[in-house]
């Protein structure tokens, strides 16, 4: 059933893999989604908490993967739950990561057309993003594996540096009191805050890609610790920045705290541009890595060639994107995405381990 | 003749793509756009408000001695109507070129203005364009705010003149620089908040005392005079330098006690239904001048305590007369209370921060000033 000679990659390639699957395009409007629930300045602890459930899930995943170690879970959802459920598990996994990478295109789209490329149409904007991926996609896992491991370093120094630059409007006042109205608010915001960890399912797919089976725990721990370090990094400056009250109020907080000071001195004074068009190529890496899953798994479903199914997901992503009518549609769709993704990707791998387990002493009883 | 054709199609593939390289989708040529740096609001006479905007002329800059010693770096347009959006399509008939708003460095509302519309609702434009930055300052004049962009130096833009004043935080005499963002925030919140107020003294700029925002309407409801910014910018602890009087009777002759740094911790106490407040405002500096007649050198550590402590009384009146003008004359909080009896007290603080500000003129507040005088500067003693 698999592709005649397989990719390899590195433990590390894996946790970039997981990584930058979960840094996306959530991340501009992260301290708002938080902050609207929860009300309060204390959204960094909701990051943190669902941060350590998030890496629970993917632990179990992990094992659930060990099991199968040749496999994906296209493959092995059938063998589970029979070829007529797995099937269908499988296709509708695979529209989810259609609408993902239909979703992630057009938040780049959004973004771009609003700070960089004003008067460029969004089918200009998307088009040379969606054939470049479908490139990359053609190269199979190892090509986008190498990918991921040159853009990562760069987005999150360049990242990182942008926030630190920003500390000269932090305000520490900002973030206090920590936990002023109990712990109440911080439960109501886990679930928002967990979405943005969506896309740690990822091990699902390419765990029988990697070259060392054996002792990779560190992988999904490492591969969630860095966005959790990241995102709760981010809530802390921007609102620690613009304030509780401020952030609610805007449409992409990342944005408009990195618009809101100037450095004077250096080569450059201000860093929205820079910031976003780093930015974007963690968008491409997730739509990439999105695209490439949903054709394995039409792949490995139809156990056909793989060109003729990316060439015909391209336009169905394109078809996908443009459904949301104005901004407040496409933030609806990002809702939707990961509330289906958190429901389906917490629950799933759980029951599927426990069937696994029930299977495998049926047979040792036999 | 086979092998050359793949080389062939590629290179025609190639010069194809040459034509992709000709230039951005939708540029616009810098000479052609108006750079905005910064703009004035202000009532007209006819009860609409008239924005002015500050272009920068950029080959004025620079060469305006040799070539053209008459020409200004910068022109301003206005126009009228009843809100900023149909204003700046207006000016667009006056002038040719499109505005651009990414330079915009200062908004200068009138006071006229500021008394009768939200600060939040004039500003709500600068907020939700794309190009004008959160970083972009905030002043209001006192006067008429177009006249503020204007000036008589040849090479000066007043804008940003205006920018780098601010910036520089040098004195306690005015307000630390305020960015659109910062009142974004207070204005969503509900928080009473200052914003510097500029005037104009024979046709130049001077910073010249704080506009009082009342929380709940958004609205300027008076003015604090310089000395009363002192008095806030001790309580808030936010000043960089700047000096103090360190004498007491009136006959006396100068001292000056010179800010190196200060500090203060505002401190709320809850007993019951019971709020206070206890301000502790430590700052340390030098003598920076010493005229008395009659000196005591400074060498002896007698004098210094003298000094201290005198500088001390004038901070403690400052301090007290900024509060009284604060709680009996507009009955707001400016001075940052509230903030720290949400972060200390976030229950109590729900259920005044409906209608704090009122709460806030009725609570009684202590302060503590303490000053050390670490040196004297070059002297110490004169000779008598």
């Amino acid at each position: 059933m698999t592709s005649s000679p397989l990719d390899r990659i590195t433990s590390y390639q894996a946790v970039m893999f997981i990584t930058n699957f979960i840094f996306g395009a959530g991340i501009l409007t992260l301290p708002r989604t938080t902050t609207e629930k929860i009300k309060t300045p204390d959204s960094w602890i909701a990051i943190i908490v669902s941060g350590l459930i998030i890496t629970l899930l993917a632990v179990i995943i992990l094992k659930l993967c060990q099991r199968y170690p040749n496999e994906t879970f296209y493959q092995f959802n059938q063998k589970l739950l029979g070829k007529w459920v797995g099937s269908l598990l499988s296709l509708t996994v695979i529209s989810y990561y259609i609408a993902l990478s239909a979703y992630e295109v057009r938040t780049m789209a959004e973004t771009t057309r609003l700070f960089l490329l004003q008067g460029t149409p969004t089918w200009a904007i998307m088009m040379p993003f969606l054939w470049i991926g479908l490139y990359l996609v053609q190269g199979g896992v190892n090509a986008i594996a190498r990918l991921l491991e040159i853009i990562f370093p760069i987005t999150v120094i360049f990242f990182l540096l942008v926030m630190f630059l920003g500390m000269k409007i932090f305000e520490v006042d900002n973030l206090r009191p920590v936990l002023g109205s109990g712990v109440k608010p911080v439960l109501k915001g886990l679930t928002t805050s967990s979405l943005s960890f969506a896309g740690f399912e990822i091990l699902l797919f390419i765990f029988m890609f990697m070259k060392e089976k054996n002792k990779v725990t560190k992988v999904p721990l490492l591969g969630v610790a860095i966005p959790f370090i990241y995102y709760s990094f981010t809530v802390v400056i921007v609102i620690g920045s613009l304030s509780v009250d401020a952030v609610v109020s805007q449409t992409w907080p990342v944005l408009t705290f990195v618009r809101s000071f100037e450095i004077t001195g250096l080569l450059f004074e201000r860093f929205d541009s820079l910031i976003l068009v780093i930015w974007i190529m963690q968008i491409f890496a997730t739509y990439v890595i999105a695209l490439f899953i949903a054709t394995l798994g039409l792949k490995q479903i139809f156990s056909k060639s793989t060109h003729a199914f990316i060439y015909s997901l391209i336009p169905l992503i394109y078809l996908v994107s443009m459904i949301p009518k104005n901004i407040n549609e496409v933030f609806k769709m990002a809702d939707i995405i990961g509330n289906f993704s958190l429901c389906l990707f917490s629950i799933m791998p759980l029951i599927l381990f426990i069937i696994s387990k029930v299977k495998e002493r049926k047979y040792e009883k036999m | 003749m086979k092998k050359c054709r793949p080389i062939l199609r590629n290179s025609f593939v190639s010069m194809l793509l040459l034509f992709l390289l000709s230039g951005c989708w939708s540029s616009k040529s810098i000479e052609d756009v108006n750079i905005a740096v910064g703009s004035a609001v202000d009532k007209s006479k006819d009860g609409k408000i008239r924005s002015t905007l500050q272009y920068v002329i950029p080959h004025a800059i620079g060469t305006s001695n040799s070539k053209s010693p008459q020409q200004k770096p910068y022109i301003n347009v206005s126009a009228t109507g009843i809100s900023l959006e149909p204003i700046g399509w207006e000016t667009t008939l006056r002038r040719e070129g499109p505005i651009s708003g990414a330079h915009q460095k200062a908004v200068i509302i009138g006071q006229d203005l500021a008394r009768e519309e939200p600060i939040r609702e004039i500003t709500d434009l600068y907020f939700r364009d794309i190009e004008i930055r959160g970083s972009t300052s905030i002043f209001i004049s006192k006067g008429e705010a177009a006249r503020t962009l204007e000036s008589k130096d040849a090479d000066v833009i007043p804008a940003i003149r205006l920018v780098e004043i601010a910036e520089q935080e040098l004195t306690t005499r005015a307000l630390r620089h305020l960015s659109l963002m910062k009142t974004w925030g207070k204005s969503n919140s509900q928080t009473s908040f200052l914003i510097q107020l500029i005037d104009l003294k024979k046709g130049e700029i001077e910073f010249d005392g704080a506009a009082v925002i009342k929380g709940r309407t958004n609205k300027m409801i008076g003015i604090l005079n310089k000395e009363e910014i002192e008095g806030i910018n001790w309580i808030t602890g936010e000043g960089k330098s700047g000096a103090v009087k360190a004498f007491q009777k009136e006959s006396d002759k100068p001292i000056y006690y010179q800010i190196e740094s200060m500090k203060s911790k505002i401190k709320p106490h809850v007993t019951g239904n019971r709020i206070s407040f206890d301000v502790k405002i430590e700052s340390e500096g030098r003598i920076a001048e010493y005229w008395d007649p009659h000196f005591k050198p400074a060498f002896k550590n007698k004098t210094i305590k003298q000094i201290e402590h005198a500088a001390e009384k004038e901070v403690m009146r400052l301090v007290v007369n900024t509060t009284k003008k604060m709680q009996k004359e507009f009955g707001v909080d400016v001075g940052g209370f509230g903030n720290q009896l949400r972060i200390q007290y976030p229950n109590v603080w729900k259920n005044v921060k409906g209608n704090w500000d009122e709460k806030f003129s009725e609570i009684p507040i202590t302060y503590d000033v303490s000053i050390t005088i670490k040196d004297y500067g070059m002297i110490g003693s004169k000779k008598n």
